[in-house]
């Protein structure tokens, strides 16, 4: 407490009539080692607060009977005077229920002044506490304040849910909060809750819709009160405010876009001499006026693609990219920007390309603006060179030119917005918005490259770009992955195609190892062709456990198969052959989908892999037993998913009753059941001779176990500790399978 | 082998439409248009086109319904069906089922010219089995 009294001298307003009083209290403040006092002294109330009008203290020593003023009077004009100075009465021997009266009525204490007499560390000790409440009193009046008058409701519970503590806005915007026991806040409060205690975390930001509004509910666990304390913000305006910008975005892309497009359609008609044939120097004009309207059209694509990337909701829709034929496109569509100026529009390509996994569309886009600029600021005779080159882990797509090059100076604002540098031999009129770089930049950042320039003036410039490459494995990862990311996104499905050769031993004991590998990448050729010729198939192979083909596919179960359909006919019709010999594959095809049926990559291969030929040992039986039907059914999926035969029994006597007519592996049972618990069941099993000697592992939770397991014991009995991750239950499970295929 | 077909294009935008139909005229197609989905069906009964070609975003009935009611009518791929798509729908068509083909617009008139040659020659492959 010592600590943070102030060290500066205490300022000290005494108003006190007696001048011996007066003296003894000053000598008494003088008497302290440890503190120093800055003493004002007044005999009289009015000059008591002309000088609390002017200056300023850190406490007040008041006698209440004063010349001008008496009793507890003397107190209440003080205070209102100077109600966040700590006042300390001085009083007389007997005035005991008087001081407590100005006590209540704001005075800090009091202190009777033969006390002071006695030992003048009393009034010392009085004045430092009087400092010190005051002060704290101040501190929670400022945070009752900020938190009760804060414009944004908020609510603290105790742990189990239940109000301690609203502030004025709550009130307000909540009122029936109190006494509605599922209000939305309070719903959340208490998921929050639990879910704070589960993880340990302090604090959680969550949405919570509440009738017409929609909140942003910040959650915090204050341990040290058992609260938990909920601000809440009002984002309704914010959430439609995006709203309407996401449509007037696609309105304004969608109403530009439709005349434009018209317009172009029409202008071709006319250039295409449909409508009539036309002079040379209406073909001219014409041209001028397609020329301005493709200009057009890419101001209009770059302004919306900038508010996107601005917004952060470009998303990079990921698949192999055939980077040959994207280069040739991209050449292709600058050809006739080329002829007229007599430009060489060269693509070069290194003997092998590398997959690439990226989105091909922006990519293209990206390419287009290199090579656009390129040609815009080459004056003719001149080449433009678009090359590919393949890097550790990356690729590397690089646009030279023969132009005007860039000065220095410029080249770092090259990538800023809305910059337009070195416009000096540019065709006329072909400025765009100067977002194209900027545009191009962010694009390949979202890829994980980077662009970059070499330019000097008069020597041309160089704009490369690098893409990350994937090792197959990692492409492979890559595309589950993205998939799967963007059927969430779109609310869509993700289904994997598992195509396998049947009796892949057999081919490759009739057929060499070259012959074997022919047929192979025959085989797959046909399955590109089948998939690739129909939109939304995107082929990834990958030759794994003899021979077996993955194709993916965004589509749903009924796509998947009717691909399934398309790919066995393609496959069966068409003619393979060694040497002159035919031969047929005959393959097996499944498939699995996302979300229906497989929440991970894993679990989606896992489960069509074990969709194909059925496997040559049969499938072991479980019986889970467990009275919580969420518990049952989540262990169910995860054993079934290892290919497991899965029955469920919600009680005790449903599984003897099951036990009856069925054959089983394995019993995985909880403990904790009502009627007849784990124990009960297997003692009646253990009476059987049909079920005696099938393992069980009973699931019981912390401190379950030591008082009962009696009598259980052997290698029939395994235990699994609640709670468990799924791979200690399919460890265990795998364990106590294989232990009694042993035995 | 243009001569004589007749195309059905089912497009909102009655002059994009107009465009097309002008441009596939000039290749010898026979072409009649409709503005929206129902309007379609019922140039469809009437008209009794060889080819479609559809948009899929359009009021009162869109192309999804269309299609649908389309092979309802005549039996799943029995008449060729070439969607029209802008590049962000283009996720909608994976779920279809018993189209030739699709055109992402803005398109090019060859590209949707040589798609339209294309789906009439495998359609004229199908009806006379053996001529493979």
């Amino acid at each position: 407490m010592r600590e943070s009294v102030p060290r500066a001298p205490i300022r000290l307003l005494l108003i006190e009539d007696s001048a011996g009083d007066a003296r003894l209290i000053q000598e008494a403040l003088k008497s302290d080692e440890a503190l120093t006092f800055q003493v004002v002294w007044t005999q009289r109330l009015a000059f008591g607060l002309e000088r609390l009008a002017h200056d300023s203290f850190d406490v007040i020593l008041l006698d209440l009977s004063l010349p001008d003023s008496h009793g507890i009077a003397t107190l209440l004009t003080v205070h209102a005077k100077a109600a966040s100075i700590p006042i300390i009465v001085l009083t007389g021997l007997g005035d005991e229920q008087f001081a407590l009266e100005a006590v209540q009525k704001g005075a800090q204490d009091y202190l009777e002044k033969a006390s002071v007499q006695v030992d003048s560390r009393f009034l010392t000790r009085a004045i430092r506490y009087a400092i010190e409440r005051k002060r704290a009193e101040h501190e929670r009046l400022r945070l009752a304040s900020f938190t009760e008058q804060n414009p944004h409701p908020i609510v603290e519970t105790t742990l189990g849910g239940v109000v301690t503590y609203l502030n004025a806005a709550a009130r307000e915007q909540f009122p029936d909060l109190d006494a509605t026991e599922d209000h939305p806040i309070l719903e959340s409060m208490r998921a929050a809750a639990i879910h704070l205690q589960q993880t340990g975390g302090r604090s959680m930001t969550q949405e919570v819709v509440c009738g017409e509004q929609i909140f942003e509910q910040y959650i915090s666990h204050v341990r040290e009160l058992q609260a938990i304390q909920s601000y809440t913000v009002d984002i309704t305006e914010r959430k439609r405010a995006e709203r309407m910008k996401d449509e007037f975005l696609s309105t304004v892309s969608h109403e530009l876009r439709t005349p434009l497009a018209i317009m172009k359609e029409f202008i071709a008609i006319l250039a295409d001499q449909i409508a009539g044939p036309l002079t040379s120097g209406q073909q001219e004009y014409l041209g001028i006026v397609q020329s301005n309207i493709n200009r057009l059209a890419r101001i209009v694509n770059d302004l919306l693609d900038m508010a996107k990337i601005e917004a952060g909701r470009v998303v990079l829709d990921k698949g192999l990219v055939d980077v040959a034929a994207m280069l040739d496109g991209v050449a292709q569509s600058m050809r006739p920007l080329v002829e007229p100026k007599q430009i060489a529009l060269e693509v070069q390509l290194p003997p092998t390309v590398p997959v690439l996994f990226a989105d091909a569309d922006k990519i293209t886009q990206i390419l287009l603006n290199l090579v656009h600029n390129a040609i815009k600021f080459t004056p003719g005779p001149g080449r433009v060179t678009l090359s590919v080159a393949e890097r550790p882990d990356e690729i590397e797509f690089s646009v030279s030119d023969t132009g005007v090059g860039i000065a220095a100076d410029d080249l770092p604002k090259l990538f800023e917005k809305f910059q337009q540098v070195n416009p000096v031999v540019s065709e006329t009129g072909s400025k765009g918005t100067g977002l194209g770089l900027a545009i191009s930049k962010r694009f390949v950042e979202l890829h994980g490259g980077r662009l970059g320039v070499t330019s000097a003036p008069g020597q041309g410039s160089t704009f490369s770009f690098t893409l990350p490459t994937h090792h197959p494995e990692e492409l492979f990862h890559e595309y589950f992955k993205a998939g799967i990311e963007r059927a969430k996104r779109e609310q869509g499905r993700f289904s994997i195609v598992v195509i396998s050769v049947q009796d892949f031993q057999e081919l490759k004991a009739r057929f060499s190892v070259e012959e074997t590998g022919r047929l192979l990448k025959e085989l797959e050729a046909t399955l590109q062709e089948t998939v690739r010729s129909r939109q939304g198939g995107d082929v990834v192979v990958r030759w794994r456990r003899g021979a077996v083909v993955i194709v993916l596919a965004a589509t749903d179960q009924a796509g998947a198969r009717a691909m399934i359909g398309r790919i066995t006919h393609a496959v069966g019709s068409r003619p393979f052959t060694v040497g002159s010999q035919a031969v047929t594959i005959p393959i097996v095809v499944t498939t699995a989908t996302y979300p229906d049926e497989g929440k991970t990559e894993q679990e989606l291969l896992r489960l069509a892999e074990s969709r194909l030929a059925p496997s040559a040992k049969p499938k072991s039986r479980i019986l889970v037993v467990d009275d919580e039907p969420k518990i049952r059914q989540f262990i169910k999926e995860v054993l079934e998913l290892q290919d497991y035969e899965v029955t469920t029994a919600a009680s005790g006597p449903d599984a003897l009753q099951q036990l009856q007519r069925l054959r089983v592996d394995l019993i995985l049972m909880d403990l904790m059941m009502p009627v007849m618990d784990g124990y009960e069941v297997s003692h009646l099993l253990r009476e059987h001779p049909v079920t005696k000697d099938v393992p069980v592992i009973i699931v019981t939770a912390k401190g379950e176990r030591k008082d009962r397991q009696l009598g259980l014991e052997g290698p029939t009995y395994n235990y699994l500790m609640k709670p468990f991750q799924i791979e200690e239950l399919l460890a265990k499970v795998r364990e106590v399978l294989h232990q009694s295929v042993v035995s | 082998m243009t001569q004589g077909k007749k195309i059905l294009v089912v497009d909102d935008e009655p002059q994009l439409a107009l465009a097309v139909k002008i441009r596939l005229q000039s290749r010898g197609y026979e072409v009649v248009t409709a503005h929206d989905g129902q309007q379609g069906l019922e140039v469809l009964e009437r008209e009794k086109p060889d080819l479609v070609i559809l948009d899929v975003l359009m009021p009162v009935m869109d192309g999804y319904s269309c299609l649908r009611e389309i092979n309802a009518r005549l039996g799943r791929g029995k008449l060729p069906i070439i969607m029209l798509t802008a590049r962000d729908r283009m996720k909608d068509l994976f779920e279809l089922e018993g189209i030739e083909d699709y055109v992402v617009k803005p398109f090019d008139h060859e590209d949707l010219l040589m798609r339209i040659d294309r789906a009439l020659k495998r359609c004229a492959e199908k009806r006379a089995p053996g001529t493979d």
